[in-house]
């Protein structure tokens, strides 16, 4: 491999050290209005080969390759077109505003990396320039593309140095499976996960294709929509570098508390214990106290017995994002470099992303490369919860996984930050600490740490050969790599003997787990591009071929008892080497065809189809086929006279197809056999089967989808609509399907389960809204619709666990509901829905049976993006609207069992009647009578016990508004530095903030909704592993050369 | 023109090529690396764990019965565990057990068919003993359960339940089948038999045994539902294949090797005693007031062997214990590190110990009650004291037998059989005195059998007027995953339906 990589370097290098062909020449200018303003979304075409097109920068600036005497098209919204021929190198043209161009000229980054005119599509595409993708400077540009494209979901599921983000396009089309678009990168098939190591300002635009037409040309990843990025290229002329500086400097904090009682201290059952994690002891009444058993020197801490204010919320620290980046863009030449650096909120945590960038092209007369490298090195730093998780239940110490538990077992009493040294503070240290049921958690933040080191490199090489005007041939190889070297340490503690038997605490060991995970995805790629006009008809057509093969190899080792303080190396260990290695390989073979028709450029269709074959599935099963059929229609176009100052542009467009795939990992065929509990003792094997079962004759799945869409432009191009209308039927999915204990297995992977999914995408632009003076402002809007059905799980099944705490707060898709809904913990109610208590103690008890409540993922998504610009100031801002869904939030049962959530404060913890409940009538079993008298026998138990067994209470309404972006930019006038200097060709400061408000029902107290435990398919059950939201205001500097 | 064709040619001929390239064995790369698959397991590999497995779950999967049948209580350094302490239990409680059960049973199922398939009838006559005990454990938990459809995803991916009364026959059938294939097992047709069988190291007789105790366990399970005749009948044909019952000294116990080590500790040991790491395994399960008052106000000293002392005595109480369910208020009441734990020194002797899977002790109590009700001839008060006797020395008592004889002529009526009016009653409250901590979940089955002992209710004041449950719910997976079938078994109440045999 390195032998391999070496030559494509080489080969790198030696196009970039070659000079050009000189049968072309490279055009370059701005392009501005009348009033001499630029246009920053124009673009400019080559008359006759729209491919080739390219978009002007925010200067207004272009530059572009030609043959002489070409004829150059400049088209913008909201401007008229104008086509010029071209005759020297610099080339200014002004636009005059306001006519017939709009949605009709944009240009899209289409099937392959060839761009197309987007009014040929008969599919829905968003594009997202580098500008509105890095409004809110964030670091991940998943953030940055949040509430920016409808139809597009994403959620940030965690808050921390490296935030998860999971991505969704137009609702989920795999209940079990996977989900995740396809992230094309360049051209080249990628995993989704890189989307977190790129570097946002080497991206020039990101264009999403949300259907599953794509999938005919892109295989079947593609079934979830694309998200294809294109990186800086450089210019095409052979104008001067351009060299950017950048800077952007943010601070978070945390935008979201739960709510905490503050009336209450530390004890049980109003009595007060001075070592309780539990808050259920006497009110605050400001008199003095000890907190702590007595230390072995025999002293103890005495603090006032009133509530802090805020102490829990000092814990966490300022976060602070620095990124610094350096680019360089020439002509067919790219290089940039960035280094972004996260210290996360809680304290010690933290997160560095470096990476470098090379693109590299040259044309040879019909000859063209193009060589593109990234290389990323990530390091973090963070608490490692799980481990301290695991070491809490293999301790039965319940309820302890997550920072935030620790936070929750210290009473608001006390001074919780004042115990950051544990090491010199012997009030703060392990044995000192003066809770005996809950860590310090500065000692625990140190103890267990995750430390990883992840490097990516992602090249790829694309040779194109113009065989004829008319006839181009590319060959494309891909190659990424990634290697994450893993550590996870505990550094261990051993009690004094006087901790040990007074106050029990454990010893926690000295252990050291590693892993090292390397994957490799190698594609190579051919296909030819046929484009002829004759007459009247255009026609484009395409074949290829892509073959795949993915590799990785999982290793782990472990010590789980190290000997030598201090030391982290599996060798100083007592006891046995734990481990495991696994590897996965898997290959794709595809041949693809699309052809296009175009009459007169108004009426457009497309037929495509795909075969692939898969090592995923038995030899007999793994070859499979799907067409489709796409078209537009324009009716200005197509009509003339229907053109008015009130309608400019209508267009219609329609698609159905079918895709298929293989959604399964290698391996998945045979059920197989494990080792475990203990075994193997020394020379005896213990073995036993695992868990799911696997189908040999598993077949692919299928999904049909129907597309419709309208995009119209009003009043001259100011008003422009955008809307589409689908509907997947997605069928035979390959399910693992959670079945009954008695067949030996807990899952068997089957070809079951059917649902639709259905719904809209809305964008509508005003540009501008309104206009006053220099003053123009737009308006933005797009929403999201979407809902699905299942129809079947599997006979005689009409329900699947797909995640969650199961027999608690768990998504399950249940036939004839959406995918998915919760199932959930209720009382015991009676035919009138009444909480039914016990006559004598007032308790309610909890229904042994779940029920099933609304929605987990939102119906609704809407944002709504503002913009003003006034000469050289923009301000832009983005609010987005989640609703119609809902949330199990964790916390609020692990704060009801300590005792420091608001609820359990309620009525100052005087016993109170259970609200809206009942009794059963002694004399009429059956019969309820309407409780108005029989209250909570004791306030502390009914809030440990039965309020937390019961879901429903932490189940909540996941609606929210969030302001998630602003920024205000300003673009300094370069003259400032001097009227002659050229040095300085643009500064851009602006000040940016994401996250700043978050807007949620009264009935949440707890967390951002949009939290999830896990990247999977299953949304809304957060938990105490997750830190609460933050807010992330800063600032930044840009600068050109 | 030429050169345009000459350029599709060489397009053609390219792709031609590439396409040609894919071979049927480019994708024929399936073959799971990792894990070995179903073609390549044998009974050998299989039988280890299975043993293990089982021997574990009885020792350890059964704490909450402990603390329901008056054994252990909550130490006073946890909070209330509401949902047993009031006994009102939902469909989540224990339904691991039901899982874990169906795993192990998965795994005898496969060993059996493999055995069977090979003409091991060593490994066959194992995997039908492990069966009897397994879904014992199911019936009396369950009543009906998944039984003859059970393991057969490819055709009963929606297991039908089968009625326990029916299950518990068909697992005699399978005991008596066991006995006759062990009896006519040889060595080496069973390969590698002597290492994987790591209760006995391949001694037949020692097995058909087990059997044997493990069939005389199912009768006396039924004792309150079986007619009198028919038990007859059955013990015949265990006495008639000669091996006879486990008795003193013949403990079934499991060792597979256990180390002092992360994740191959003694089961027990590592659940009650002592992880690897050196702390306290368990500091929820303590003493309970009751029984360690029933040893200590009977002069009988095996309490000091079922508990340990308080690693910090308070006031002078080296055996401190607690009532269940009891909810105190004092934040200064003694914690787990001022009371007895559940692994004294005659259960928990040291990590590496062999695990217990049927101890003798509870075999000669089977035996006495059996030989009390006539089905088994002897004498039941001879049997009955060697049961007492085995108790002590099982322990390992500083000189067991004078000790027991003591005890056993104390004259006290807990233990005095001419004292007694009920037999029977005594023979299962001796029973239960001899098995704390070492089998919680037989003291259930005998408690909802004939009320002994008579435990008191749980101090929880949120039990209202719970009674102790006579079964478990079926766990919501089963409403979830298996529904039909499920919800032919009707609405199932713990405190009111019973196990077939609960009369």
């Amino acid at each position: 491999m390195r032998q391999k990589l070496l030559l494509l370097f080489c080969f790198g290098a030696f196009l970039f050290a070659n000079k050009a062909s000189a049968q072309k020449m490279t055009v370059s200018g701005t392009v501005k209005d009348d009033q001499g303003e630029v246009i920053p979304s124009a673009s400019v075409i080559i008359k006759g080969n729209a491919s080739n097109g390219v978009v002007v920068d925010r200067k207004g600036h272009y530059i572009i390759s030609v043959e002489k005497g070409a004829t150059l098209v400049f088209s913008a919204i909201n401007y008229e077109r104008k086509e010029v021929v071209v005759e020297n190198e610099n080339l200014d043209v002004i636009l005059s505003p306001a006519d017939n161009t709009a949605l009709s000229d944009v240009i899209v980054t289409g099937v392959l990396g060839i761009k197309r005119q987007k009014k040929e599509l008969g599919y829905a595409t968003a594009t997202v320039s580098n500008g509105v993708l890095n409004e809110g400077k964030a670091v991940n540009i998943a953030n940055g593309l949040q509430g920016k494209v409808s139809g597009l979901n994403i959620t940030t599921i965690n808050n921390g140095v490296n935030e998860d983000v999971k991505i969704n396009l137009r609702g989920i089309r795999s209940l079990t499976g996977n989900n995740n678009p396809m992230l094309l990168l360049d051209g080249v098939a990628v995993d989704l996960n890189y989307l977190s190591s790129l570097n946002p300002n080497d991206v020039l635009d990101v264009n999403v294709l949300k259907g599953t037409s794509a999938a005919a040309l892109y295989g079947p990843d593609a079934r979830n929509g694309v998200i294809v990025i294109t990186t800086k290229k450089g210019t095409a002329g052979a104008g001067n570098p351009i060299i950017t500086l950048s800077n952007s400097t943010q601070f978070q904090k945390i935008s979201f508390f739960p709510k905490f009682q503050t009336e209450f201290g530390s004890g049980d059952y109003g009595e007060y214990v001075p070592f309780e994690n539990w808050q259920w002891g006497p009110a605050y009444d400001g008199s003095k106290k000890l907190i702590g058993r007595p230390l072995e020197d025999g002293s103890q801490q005495e603090i006032t017995y009133s509530a802090l204010p805020n102490e829990r919320e000092k814990f966490f620290n300022t976060g602070v994002i620095v990124q610094n980046g350096v680019s360089f863009l020439a002509k067919d030449f790219f290089l940039s470099v960035q280094d972004a650096n996260v210290k996360g909120i809680v304290p010690h945590d933290k997160n560095r992303r470096t990476s470098v960038r090379m693109n590299a092209s040259k044309e040879y007369g019909r000859f063209k490369a193009q060589f593109n490298t990234n290389y990323v090195l990530k390091n973090y730093n963070i608490f490692d919860d799980d481990a301290m998780d695991d070491y809490n239940r293999a301790n039965n110490v319940g309820l302890n996984g997550g920072l935030l538990n620790l936070i929750f077992n210290t009473g608001a009493h006390i001074p919780l930050t004042s115990y950051s040294d544990y090491k010199n503070n012997k009030f703060a240290s392990y044995d000192g600490y003066y809770n005996d049921y809950g860590l310090n958690p500065y000692f625990a933040l140190d103890n267990w740490r995750n430390t990883g080191k992840i490097q990516d490199l992602l090249s790829s090489l694309q040779l194109d050969f113009k065989a004829a005007d008319w006839l181009n041939f590319t060959y494309r190889a891909g190659l990424t790599s990634n290697t994450t070297v893993e550590r996870h340490t505990s550094n261990g503690i051993t009690p004094s003997q006087y901790a040990m038997e007074n106050r029990s605490f454990l010893l926690i060991p000295q252990s050291v787990d590693e892993r090292t995970y390397s994957s490799t995805r190698l594609s190579s790629e051919f296909f030819g591009t046929f484009n002829k006009t004759l007459g009247d008809f255009k026609i484009n057509a395409i074949a290829g071929t892509y073959f795949r093969e993915s590799d990785s190899r999982d290793t782990k080792v472990s010590a789980g008892n190290l000997i030598i303080p201090n030391l982290f190396n599996v060798s100083g260990r007592t006891g046995e080497l734990g481990g495991s290695s696994v590897k996965a390989r898997s290959r794709l073979f595809s041949l693809y065809t699309s052809i296009g028709l175009s009459y007169k450029g108004w009426a457009n269709v497309e037929f495509t189809g795909r075969n692939d074959k898969t090592s995923l599935l038995s030899l007999e099963n793994n070859s499979y086929f799907y067409p489709g059929i796409s078209g537009s229609f324009i009716a200005t176009d197509a009509f003339p006279s229907i053109k008015s100052n009130i309608l400019s542009f209508l267009k219609f467009r329609a698609s159905v197809n079918k895709t298929g795939n293989a959604d399964i990992s290698p391996y998945l065929l045979a059920s197989t056999f494990s080792q475990g509990d203990g075994f193997p003792y020394g020379s005896l094997p213990g073995y036993s089967a695992d868990n799911t079962t696997y189908n040999p004759d598993l077949k692919p799945e299928f999904i049909n989808s129907k597309e419709f869409g309208v995009e119209a432009s009003f009043l001259n191009n100011k008003v422009n609509i955008e809307a589409s209308y689908y509907n997947q039927n997605n069928t035979d999915q390959i399910i693992s399907i959670r079945v009954s204990d008695a067949t030996g297995y807990t899952n068997a992977f089957v070809n079951a389960a059917s649902f639709t999914n259905k719904g809209m995408d809305l964008d509508l632009k005003l540009t501008p809204l309104f206009k006053i003076g220099d003053v123009d402002v737009d308006f933005l809007t797009s929403a999201t619709y979407n809902d699905s059905k299942i129809t079947s799980i599997y006979p005689g099944l009409e329900e699947l666990f797909a995640g969650g705490y199961d027999n608690f707060a768990a998504n399950y898709a249940i036939v004839g509901q959406p995918a998915f809904v919760f199932k959930a913990t209720d009382y015991l109610r009676d035919p009138q829905g009444r909480v039914i208590v016990d006559k004598v103690t007032g308790y309610p008890s909890a229904d042994p049976n779940t029920k099933q409540f609304g929605r987990t993922m939102p119906l609704w998504i809407v944002g709504l993006n503002p913009k003003v610009r006034w000469k050289g100031l923009e301000v832009s801002a983005l609010f987005e609207y989640r609703g119609g869904h809902y949330a199990y939030n964790g916390i609020g049962a692990d704060m009801a069992w300590t005792g420091v959530s608001i609820a359990t404060a309620a009525n100052h913890r005087e016993r109170f009647v259970m609200p809206n409940s009942s009794y059963e009538d002694p004399n009429n079993p059956g019969q309820y009578i309407a409780n108005t008298n029989v209250t909570v026998s004791n306030v502390n138990d009914f809030y440990t016990g039965v309020y937390r067994d019961v879901a429903t209470n932490f189940l909540t309404s996941a609606a929210s508004w969030r302001f998630r972006e602003l920024s205000i930019g300003y673009d300094v006038p370069v003259s400032v530095f001097g009227k002659n200097q050229n040095v300085i060709k643009s500064l851009t400061v602006a000040v940016t903030g994401r996250n700043l408000f978050l807007w949620l029902p009264k009935s949440n107290v707890y967390t951002d909704p949009d939290f999830n435990f896990t990247t999977t398919n299953t949304s809304g059950v957060s938990t105490s592993q997750i830190n609460p939201p933050v807010r992330t205001i800063g600032g930044s500097v840009t600068v050109q050369f | 023109m030429i050169k345009m064709k000459n350029i599709l040619y060489s397009g053609v001929i390219l792709m031609l090529i590439l396409f040609g390239s894919c071979k049927k064995s480019v994708f024929d790369i399936n073959t799971n690396p990792n894990s070995p698959t179903e073609d390549v397991m044998t009974p050998e590999l299989l039988l280890p764990r299975i043993l293990h497995r089982t021997a574990a779950r009885m020792a350890t999967g059964y704490g909450d019965y402990g603390g329901w049948m008056g054994y252990w209580a909550r130490s006073g350094t946890y909070g209330p565990s509401t949902e047993p302490e009031s006994y009102n239990i939902t469909n989540t409680f224990q339904a691991g057990d039901w899982s874990t059960w169906y795993q192990i049973l998965m795994d005898v199922n496969t060993m059996e068919v493999k055995a069977n398939e090979g003409g091991q009838t060593f490994y066959e006559g194992i995997a039908k003993v492990i069966k009897a005990i397994g879904f014992m454990y199911l019936v009396d938990q369950y009543n009906n359960v998944p039984y003859s459809k059970a393991f057969d995803l490819a055709s009963n991916i929606l297991p039908s339940y089968d009625k326990g009364d029916s299950i518990y026959a068909n697992l005699i059938e399978q005991l008596n089948d066991a006995a006759a294939l062990l009896k006519e097992a040889k060595i080496v047709d069973n390969p590698g038999i002597e290492d994987a069988d790591i209760v006995f190291g391949g001694d037949i007789q020692k097995w058909i045994a087990l059997a044997n105790t493990q069939c005389l366990k199912l009768l006396i399970h039924e004792s309150e539902y079986i007619s009198e005749g028919d038990a007859k009948s059955e013990v015949a044909k265990i006495v008639a294949n000669g091996a006879g019952f486990l008795n003193s000294g013949e403990s079934a116990n499991v060792q597979p090797g256990y180390l002092a080590d992360d994740g191959k500790q003694n089961p027990f040991w590592n659940t009650y005693k002592t992880l690897y790491t050196g702390s306290s395994a368990n500091q929820y399960w303590r003493a309970n007031n009751y029984v360690l008052d029933l040893y200590r106000n009977n002069d009988d000293v095996r309490y000091k062997y079922f508990f340990s002392k308080a690693q910090t005595p308070v006031d002078g109480n080296d055996y401190y214990g607690y009532n269940y369910g009891e909810v105190v208020i004092d934040p200064d009441q003694p914690k787990a590190a001022n009371s007895s734990d559940v692994s004294g020194p005659g259960l928990a002797k040291s990590a590496t110990q062999a695990q217990w899977l049927f101890t003798s002790v509870e075999s000669e109590f089977l035996q006495a009650e059996a030989i009390q009700r006539n089905w088994l001839s002897g004498d039941a008060k001879t049997a009955y004291e060697n049961a007492v006797k085995e108790s002590f020395i099982w322990l390992g008592v500083t000189d067991a037998v004078a000790t027991a004889e003591d005890y056993l002529s104390s004259g006290k009526a807990i233990v005095d059989w001419t004292k007694a009016s009920n037999k029977i009653d005594l023979i299962v409250t001796q029973k239960y005195l001899a098995l704390t901590g070492i089998n919680n979940f037989e003291a259930w089955v005998d408690y909802r059998r004939l009320g002994i002992p008579n435990v008191p209710l749980s101090l929880s004041p949120s039990r209202g007027s719970n009674k102790i449950p006579l079964r478990l719910l079926y766990p919501q997976n089963e409403y979830n995953y298996n529904p039909a079938n499920v919800k032919k078994e009707g609405t199932i109440d713990a405190q009111t339906s019973k196990i077939f045999w609960d009369k």
